[in-house]
């Protein structure tokens, strides 16, 4: 607990002084934290309660959207962001309610077809979104003066989503409804035995992770500032969320903001030093991580702490 | 593997926070499509580009200094190119090129208008970026408002020279992407305003390739002009499964798809006759247009299309710029792209701005024909090589 | 036409259409049926096919069908290749290894042939590519029934191959049970490989007998292929070789009636709803015997 609270510190200050020393690197910056944030916010479904999601990337795009029209409407974002997490909390029990009878990769299959659906439909209803062309965040209000469009202003609003989100999953982790995650992902019946409704559980991991993910997702609207339901409703999002939290390690606090830090790292890294075949490197990478560290990152390193402290015990 | 990797993540920090070095050249940030979804495209923009740089450094380059291309990848994604665009921005480049996908192009033009960098748009071609667009953004090549434009001008010009053959009803297919669809929407609004009847209006998601319903549904109606809008490779499967349910009519104009010289390699003999909106063709009556055709393919190294042309206009907008603006001073490469009044092989150029629209090119689109396995420039008349071949035969006259 | 003549018309391209996705759809069923393997790169594999009947048409002016006696043999070795190096060695490991295993090979694949090809969307130019056989008004496509012909000799055999061989009965026994086909004797490490290879080598055959129909593209195809075949192995029944043929004609039929009746823009809507009603009311799918949960 000690040790979570230290990092989240750690990530805070870091955070706080990062754009004075690199004022020239804000945006890659915000891309690590946003997918910090849904990456840990999948986790808290994928994870901590063991229902792998390829469908996240819906609710950034509802997240999206919400802040696009409701800036067109005059909303100003601290109104759409909360009423997006509500409006992904809701789309997120329904889809739950009608697909958590189903387990495993069937859930995981389930989730692909039910976000490859929604985005059909956010192409298609141009009334509702703008359509296939996409629509442009024009304006802002500008809360004490702050720029809202600004790279420093993003940057710090992307730190408070993805400390908020990990704290969430921080006090989530030592609550009873962290407990009763990892009881209906080890065991169903068991778990159904003790007394739990599993259904139920998932349910409000679901409607958790996906609130999270939607905040996280209206923020980026607001720094792509022109948002095309192709790309924001893309199945490749998905995955990304999803490899982005197993690479790291899932079920631990830290390991899907590792795993952000390492894949969009590696990606910038790869984009300017070997242009045309840094997604072939990222495939390459990806192989090596399930070959090599399977738990992810920090699952990998937890499991040797874990490991060491017992021999040490087992001596003394 | 691990400490090896945090080394490369390491010097890539380093690289963006360095400060850049002053040299005695004048350094352009190109964004393109390398890898990803669009990398194609990229890698015809990027010849086009190289091949203006060649000529441009010939003649003496900007000014007497050389000119260079800074060009990042944006994995076909926005994100990919708004570091790019932070890293341009922090470096002093006077003007960016960029990018294909209107995906990547509109959070570019946002990003950079803020930060105050001339953008010279290189693919995009969504309305959106130059309408309402902002002082910063520039466009020499169309918008869909002037393609669609492009062929509801040619099918009248049809209508007009050849009172036999009568077209009066269009069906139109597009595709969901933001190109096809919003060339679909003002080609539904140029057929009601210009008294054309819609019978048929289909979209279709990105990847389908059995388009024999949405055919079908076409053949009962019997259209006289079929409206087409595809990605590249959906348009190959459209005209084949057209000949195969027997789908003809009067004129056949296919946008994107039939513009790219592997169409008629791949469709073969069914490809005759399909009309196509392009920015550029060989043939066309511009100075030169025959000169760049040959640099363009020496460098491609293949048949290169109206991609490669539209690279090397960007890049050339931006050195003429460059040559009448003090490229220390954005302000000052951004008033004289503003005034930009110049001629080159593929089109003349002035960003004057009316309607709403700003910095965009009024280019004149060309309407290409492919005949006898050739795409040939037929309408605008003035521009064209060869008079069109009409009307389009039934598939069982061929 | 008269409106009935449309309806049969709908139908038979619908069944045909169908048959595609059969092909597309069996591999996957085969390698999730005995290895409980979601295979994210089973459409890139596909793609991987055309690609070879391209070249194969391109530099040796062969036939596209032709290929298939090189691509057959190298489609299966590289499947067999791909599950001991990468596959073999997370047999132990939680199912997501494999499906982010896999998704690795799946990007490795699109962007080798991305910087080896180009990303220009190729395809082959043959005479039949548009041909057609009438019969009473209905107008049936030459490359889809021999893309049909493949599906039915494909799976024909494959049922012949699991029902009548005794690597067939070892490879049903893995399925089964592994552990128990182990302690009778059956190297089911073995097993693995070669029901991968086999997969792999199913997927070669349906990129090369659709490319005249179609055209192939490095990054984009495989992903469309690969959901295809999901929504067609839930379908048919995850595991159930014979029932991804009607799997793939319930997809084929729906998505043509849909789009023919409905809005087309949805035509990829009413394949995955279809997915999902079977998925929550039927999860053993339309033709499968057993419920089959995970």
């Amino acid at each position: 607990m000690t040790t979570h609270l230290v990092g989240l510190g750690v990530l805070v200050v870091v955070g706080a002084v990062y754009p004075l020393v690199f004022p020239g690197a804000l945006t890659i910056a915000i891309a690590v934290l946003l997918f910090a944030g849904w990456a840990t916010a999948w986790d808290v479904l994928g994870g901590w309660n063991g229902q792998v999601s390829l469908g996240h990337a819906s609710f950034v795009g509802l997240g999206a959207y919400v802040v696009a029209i409701g800036a067109s409407h005059g909303i100003a974002p601290w109104w759409a962001l909360p009423l997006a997490a509500v409006a992904a909390a809701v789309l997120a029990y329904g889809w739950g309610w009608t697909t958590f009878r189903l387990r495993g990769p069937y859930f995981s299959l389930s989730t692909i077809a039910v976000a490859e659906i929604l985005r059909l439909i956010a192409i298609n209803e141009g009334w509702l979104t703008g359509g296939a062309t996409g629509v442009f965040i024009a304006t802002l209000p500008e809360p004490f003066g702050i720029d809202l469009f600004s790279r420093t202003a993003q940057f710090y609003l992307a730190l408070a989503f993805a400390a908020g989100v990990i704290a969430t999953v921080i006090v989530v982790s030592r609550i009873r409804f962290g407990y009763q995650l990892r009881a209906v992902r080890e065991d169903e019946e068991a778990a159904m035995a003790a007394g739990l409704d599993p259904t139920g559980v998932k349910l409000r991991a679901f409607m958790l992770s996906a609130a999270l993910t939607a905040v996280g997702g209206g923020l980026y609207g607001m720094v792509l500032a022109f948002i095309e339901p192709h790309v924001i409703f893309s199945l490749l999002l998905s995955v990304q969320i999803a490899l982005t939290s197993i690479i790291g390690g899932r079920g631990t606090v830290w390991g899907p903001a590792v795993g952000a830090l390492i894949l969009v790292g590696a990606g910038e890294a790869f984009r300017t030093t070997f242009a045309q075949a840094n997604l072939l490197i990222y495939g390459v990478l990806i192989l090596a991580v399930v070959l090599f560290v399977p738990r992810g990152i920090v699952g990998e390193l937890v499991r040797r702490h874990v490991r060491r402290r017992y021999a040490r015990r087992a001596q003394s | 593997m691990r400490s090896s990797f945090a080394a490369v993540v390491a010097a890539a920090v380093m690289a963006l926070a360095a400060p850049a070095p002053a040299t005695a050249q004048i350094e352009v940030g190109v964004i393109n499509s390398l890898s990803g979804n669009f990398a194609a495209f990229g890698e015809r923009y990027r010849t086009g580009l190289q091949v203006a740089l060649d000529e441009i450094n010939a003649k003496g380059g900007i000014k007497g200094q050389p000119l260079t291309l800074s060009i990042q990848d944006d994995r076909s994604d926005a994100q990919s190119a708004l570091a790019a665009a932070e890293a341009f921005a922090g470096k002093g480049v006077p003007v960016v090129i960029g990018s294909y996908a209107s995906s990547i192009t509109g959070p570019l033009a946002q990003f950079l208008t803020r930060r105050k960098v001339p953008l010279i748009v290189l693919g995009s071609a969504d309305d959106s970026i130059t309408k309402p667009g902002s002082p910063w953004v520039f466009r020499a090549k169309h918008t869909s408002t002037i393609v669609a434009t492009a062929y509801f001008d040619y099918f009248d010009h049809l209508k007009a020279t050849d009172k036999s053959v009568p077209l009066e009803s269009v069906a139109m297919i597009y595709g969901n992407g933001a190109w096809p669809s919003s060339l679909g929407k003002v080609g539904k609004q140029l057929a009601a305003a210009r008294g054309y009847k819609i019978v048929g209006d289909q979209a279709y998601d990105q990847g389908v390739t059995d388009f024999r319903p949405i055919l079908n549904r076409f053949r009962a109606a019997n259209p006289d002009i079929l409206y087409i809008v595809s990605y590249a490779e959906d348009g190959v499967a459209i005209t084949r499964q057209m000949r195969e349910v027997g789908l003809g009519a009067k004129v056949i104009a296919i946008d994107t798809s039939a513009a790219l010289p592997s169409f008629v390699q791949q469709v073969g003999p069914s490809a005759e006759y399909v009309a196509t909106a392009v920015s550029w063709s060989r043939d066309v009556k511009y100075p030169g247009a025959g000169d760049l055709y040959e640099r363009l393919k020496a460098k491609a190294g293949g048949e290169p299309s109206f991609y490669e042309a539209e690279g090397y206009l960007a890049l050339m907008v931006a050195a003429d710029a460059l040559g009448r603006a003090d490229p220390k001073s954005r302000e000052s490469v951004r008033d004289a792209l503003a005034a930009t009044d110049i001629t080159t092989p593929v089109t003349t150029v002035n960003f004057k701005s009316s309607d709403g629209v700003q910095g965009q090119n009024p280019i004149r689109s060309l309407i290409l024909q492919i005949q006898d396995g050739r795409h040939v420039t037929v309408f605008p008349a003035d521009l064209a090589a060869q008079p069109p071949r009409h009307p389009t035969p039934a598939w069982s006259a061929r | 036409m008269t409106d009935w003549v449309i309806l049969l018309q709908n139908l038979a391209n619908g069944v045909l259409m169908g048959g595609v996705y059969a092909l597309v759809g069996v591999g996957l069923t085969l390698v999730f049926g005995v290895m409980r393997t979601i295979n994210f790169a089973h459409g890139d594999f596909v793609v991987l096919g055309m690609y070879a009947a391209v070249l194969f048409n391109a530099l040796l002016g062969f036939d596209p069908y032709l290929s298939l006696v090189i691509a057959v043999p190298v489609g299966f070795l590289t499947g067999m290749l791909v599950e001991r190096l990468v596959l073999a060695r997370i047999v132990d490991a939680p199912p997501e290894s494999a499906l982010l295993a896999t998704l690795g090979i799946s990007l490795i694949i699109g962007n080798a042939i991305l910087l080896t090809v180009g990303g220009e969307p190729r395809s082959v130019q043959v005479a039949y590519a548009s041909t057609t056989i009438s019969i009473g008004g209905v107008h049936v496509s030459m490359v889809l029934l021999v893309a049909g012909a493949a599906t039915v000799a494909a799976i024909a055999g494959l049922y012949a191959l699991l029902h009548r061989t005794e690597i067939g009965r070892a490879i049903r026994a893995t399925a089964e049970n592994r552990l128990g086909a182990e302690l009778v004797g059956i190297d089911t490490r073995a097993i693995h490989a070669i029901v991968f290879g086999l997969g792999t080598m199913l997927a070669v055959v349906a990129g090369v007998t659709l490319i005249p129909l179609l055209f192939a593209t490095p990054t984009n195809m495989g992903a469309v292929f690969t959901l295809k075949a999901f929504v067609v192995t839930v379908l048919g029944g995850l595991g159930s070789v014979g029932a991804a043929i009607a799997g793939g004609i319930v997809l084929g039929v729906v998505e043509v009636l849909g789009a023919s009746y409905l809005a087309s823009e949805y035509r990829e809507a009413y394949g995955l709803a279809a997915f999902l009603l079977i998925l929550l009311f039927r999860p053993e799918g339309l033709f499968g015997r057993t419920v089959k949960r995970v």
